[in-house]
């Protein structure tokens, strides 16, 4: 059985710290995406696993053995690189043989991996090719087929999609998901890109800066996000953020600063302890331009900074309160233009509360 | 500026042709006298062209220069060494770049300073050590000599084109789990197969055109330029049947030349690069 | 499953590395590329590094090669200020220098600065014929110029025909004191114009074509645009065939050898012709030994010097 556990790893380069205390368990079978910005330590701790890198400190078991001193082949790890790394001069089967020959396995066994990995990925007319004749998409689909073949017990893929279109790139992460659901196997994907993330992983490990921020499945990230980090970084267009002051009346909840005031009732006010100064996030579908009688906490009045008609809705970015930002979703046909007075609202209930200073989640009001 | 009148075009072409034609004029001029016939009395005065053309001068040459020994030896000296230092270079090459180990990078240096040491500085005490073991006027001692020579450049040349490899190449392989030989030959080598090539040409040329170290070390078993030095200080006023030696010599290093012209230039003028 | 804690590997081991990491990990040490590097560095420490050490060691002495030794100690060395061959082989050499190396970049950026940047068709032919003087067996090439020189040769003979047949020299052009030397140097000149001019033409179309525009736009002729485009861009190429030219030059041997065995008398005699020499013909071999090694000192000077004169040039 395959499951992946990252014991308090931390790898240093020097003086930078590239990943920090990182503790994560993937169970076997279990597609993980690592997501975050770059120098967030996902690819590390990708290589990490891969044995790329040596640790420096903690620990990570691949099935129930720890690898920390295994050389990358004696892991049973497939790796699908950024850049593919096909070896130039063989062909697409001498590609895909090469880490089973190196394994001394038997001549039929490997004919039989090769050949059911290509009719899985669809590359069998490709096997003569060498991969300069390919084409992007078909190189990376080698670059899949080379750690099919292994059968190993981890698959690891570095940002596989990030060299193709992206028309491409979105039609191949279904494909991705579906070949992994097929296998079964353990995979740790690593990617930039949020709505990858979103889209294939069955649990998501956002990364800042070498920190685990949160690690959940899409709706706890999405909906219930632990820091202001995480809160930002899924999500697209993403969730507003503003500070404000928090005062207690009563049983209602008062946020405000300049010109900005929202009151907040009772039943939807956190009961604990508020601090002073907090960070209100809200999400662009959860702001709407101000009608009356419409429920929402407001008004807010400022004034339309841009207008992006995206079709099927608009997106607007108002500037409120002396410097604070937000962005709404508005219909398609909505009439504001650039510089124009706007007056919208927030949805109750819909509105994250951060501590300013700790950035952590408080609650939801 | 990229359009130029037609003035210029002109010039360029002219321009360009006259060099080419200086650059190849002695040796056209070298050709030419090897036709006039053989003896002291016919000089070559320059482009006029031979009175009759005397190709059995070739076949004179060939035997009173002793030819056939000296290319003999030119050819298995060479069969030898290019092999040799260029598969000495792949290996110390492939060391220095893929591998940490301690004092790697003191005896790179090492190697390096290697570039700057010229014959001079050795050909005394070599001599004497050449003579010690015996090896005075055998191919071994040319083999020997330039094979080490040709290491500086060598596992500087084959070091800069494994450090192009992609990294990703390389720990693609490793994960494969393929051992250090095999990431050499099996993906390394094919990856860099244009600059082995160049390297092979280079040292060939080089091993060639040798003079110094065989007109020093060897006496009756000559490289064809020591055998046609010789020869010439033999028959110093025949000079149409010199010349025929001379183009003789010329021959073998012109074809490799005009076959492998892109790996020469390539060679020359990014070896060059070490300064 | 097993919840007991993974003992944790004290960073300071693995972090140090060597002998506590396993090779096969990356930033591990390999004792493998010992192995890989040490077939080519035995064969090189003993034909070239032991040897130069030896060099040194004979240098210290006045030896016949036949008898036993003297020791002079840097006597050779001081030589080189008291010897008035050594002086003159030096001084050659600088002469030469002026042909092998300061007339073909000359004429390279003379040239490359006449040729516009447009495509020639049938460049590579033209640098095939431009590459030849430099890829020919140097012995051949001497040879042929020799006849060049010949008293019947073609030289003279394009003399006579325009009436400057008195200039000829007697003794020939090899042959006389006065023009044995420059003789060789236009043989070299010769030599190594064709890859001058190569690289210096590279070079040029490397300039990004902008640099002309603005040129052109900001009214430059043709020498401005020269000194302001094309020579400062030819910065790189420039600095690398002045030092090869120049430790190029340094070690000529097979033209002296071919041409003029190093006369009239001495008028053509090189350092590297001297060492031969005096290994061979004059039973000097501890002062052989030195000049090599003294040799070594100068490329290693000039090339050093070169360069940083070079550095700081660019970083005006």
């Amino acid at each position: 059985m395959a499951r992946v556990v990252f014991d308090a790893v931390t790898k240093r380069f020097g003086d930078v710290t590239a990943l920090h205390d990182f503790t994560l368990e993937i169970a076997d079978g279990e597609f993980v995406v690592l997501v975050g910005p770059s120098g967030s330590g996902k690819t590390t701790a990708l290589r990490l696993v891969a044995g790329l890198e040596t640790l420096t400190a903690g620990a990570i078991r691949v099935g129930d053995r720890v690898v920390n001193r295994l050389a990358p082949r004696d892991r049973d790890i497939a790796m699908v690189f950024q850049d593919y790394a096909l070896y130039p001069q063989m062909t697409v089967r001498q590609n895909l043989a090469f880490g089973l020959k190196t394994r001394k396995m038997n001549r039929d066994e490997i004919d039989r991996r090769v050949r059911r990995a290509a009719d899985m990925l669809d590359i069998g007319s490709l096997l003569q090719r060498k991969p300069r004749a390919l084409s992007g998409g078909q190189r990376q689909r080698v670059a899949l087929g080379r750690a099919l073949v292994r059968e190993p017990k981890v698959f690891l893929m570095d940002e596989p999609l990030s060299n193709l279109d992206a028309k491409l790139r979105v039609q191949t992460r279904t494909e991705i998901r579906h070949l992994q659901e097929q296998v079964a196997t353990t995979t740790i994907y690593v990617t930039h890109d949020q709505v990858e993330a979103m889209t294939m992983g069955d649990r998501v490990a956002v990364m800042s800066e070498g920190v685990l921020e949160q690690v959940g499945d899409t709706r706890a990230v999405y909906e219930h996000p632990a820091n202001v980090f995480v809160a930002g970084f899924i999500g697209s267009p993403s969730m507003s953020f503003a500070t404000l002051g928090a005062t207690r009346q009563g049983e209602s909840l008062m946020l405000g600063r300049g010109e900005i005031s929202l009151t907040l009732e009772g039943d939807s006010a956190p009961a604990d302890r508020i601090p002073d100064e907090v960070i209100v996030g809200v999400r662009p579908e959860h702001a709407h331009l101000w009608t009356e009688g419409n429920g929402l906490t407001g008004p807010i009045a400022g004034h339309a900074e841009y207008v992006e008609m995206l079709g099927r809705e608009t997106l607007i970015g108002v500037t409120a309160g002396g410097d604070q930002r937000f962005t709404m979703l508005a219909d398609a046909d909505t009439p504001v233009k650039t510089g124009e007075q706007v007056r919208f609202g927030l949805e109750p209930g819909r509105l994250y509360l951060f501590d300013a200073m700790t950035q952590q989640a408080l609650g939801m009001v | 500026m990229n359009t130029a009148s037609r003035t210029q075009v002109t010039l360029n072409y002219v321009l360009i042709i006259v060099c080419s034609l200086v650059a190849v004029y002695p040796l056209v001029g070298v050709v030419l006298a090897s036709l006039y016939p053989s003896g002291p009395a016919s000089a070559p005065s320059g482009f006029a062209l031979p009175p009759s053309f005397n190709w059995h001068n070739y076949v004179s040459a060939w035997e009173q220069g002793g030819f056939a020994a000296s290319f003999t030896t030119s050819i298995i000296v060479a069969a030898v060494m290019v092999p040799a230092s260029v598969g000495l270079s792949i290996l110390g090459g492939f060391a220095f770049a893929t591998m940490r180990f301690r004092g790697s990078k003191a005896i790179f240096y090492l190697f390096i300073l290697g570039l700057i040491i010229p014959t001079e500085a050795t050909i005394v005490p070599l001599y004497y050590d050449v003579r010690a073991m015996g090896l005075l006027d055998t191919y071994w001692a040319l083999i020997l000599l330039e094979t080490s020579g040709e290491l500086a450049f060598g596992i500087f040349w084959m070091r800069a084109a494994f450090l192009s490899a992609p990294r990703s190449l390389l720990e693609a392989a490793r994960i494969d789990g393929a051992s250090s030989w095999r990431t050499l030959w099996q993906i390394l080598v094919p990856f860099a197969r244009p600059a082995i090539l160049t390297l092979t040409v280079l040292t060939f040329a080089d091993s060639w055109n040798e003079f110094f170290l065989a007109l020093v070390f060897t006496v009756n078993h000559m490289t064809a330029p020591a055998g046609l030095a010789s020869f010439s200080g033999r028959y110093t006023t025949n000079i149409p049947l010199v010349s025929a030696g001379a183009v003789i010599v010329a021959v073998p290093i012109l074809i490799v030349f005009i076959i492998f012209q892109r790996q020469f230039m390539r060679g020359m003028l990014t070896g060059a690069v070490k300064g | 499953m097993d919840a007991e804690p993974v003992p944790e590997v004290p960073s300071r081991a693995v972090v140090v590395g060597g002998r506590r990491r396993p090779e096969s990990l990356p930033g591990a040490a390999r004792r493998i590329g010992y192995l890989y590097v040490a077939p080519a560095f035995i064969l090189y420490a003993a034909f070239n590094l032991f040897p130069l050490a030896q060099g040194v060691n004979v240098s210290l002495y006045n030896w016949d090669g036949i008898t036993p030794g003297t020791w002079v100690g840097l006597g050779n060395y001081a030589a080189f200020f008291t010897d008035p061959a050594i002086r003159e082989g030096y001084v050659h050499v600088l002469i030469l220098m002026f042909f092998y190396s300061f007339m073909p970049i000359v004429i390279g950026l003379f040239l490359a600065a006449l040729l516009s940047r447009i495509r020639i068709r049938g460049l590579t032919f033209y640098r095939m014929l431009l590459f030849l003087p430099l890829v020919i067996t140097d012995v051949v090439t001497a040879l042929a110029w020799t006849w060049v020189y010949d008293v019947n040769g073609p030289l003279n003979t394009v003399l006579k025909a325009v009436g400057l047949g008195h200039f000829i020299p007697a003794a020939g052009w090899l042959g006389d004191f006065n023009t044995a030397l420059p003789a060789v140097g236009v043989f070299g000149m010769w030599g190594e114009f064709g890859f001058c001019l190569i690289l210096l033409v590279a070079g040029v179309m490397k300039i990004p074509a902008s640099l002309y525009e603005a040129a052109w736009v900001d009214g430059a002729g043709a020498v401005r645009e020269f000194f302001a485009v094309t020579l400062p861009g030819l910065r790189y190429e420039l600095q690398v065939v002045l030092v090869l030219s120049v430790i190029g030059t340094l070690g000529t041997f097979d033209e002296i050898y071919v041409m003029t065995s190093g006369g009239p008398g001495t008028a053509t005699s090189v350092p590297a012709y001297l060492v031969w020499r005096r290994l061979f013909q004059t039973g000097q071999v501890g002062s052989a030994a030195a000049l090599g090694i003294m040799l070594m000192l100068i490329v290693f000077v000039v090339t050093y010097g070169l360069n940083r004169l070079m550095e700081r040039g660019a970083q005006e």
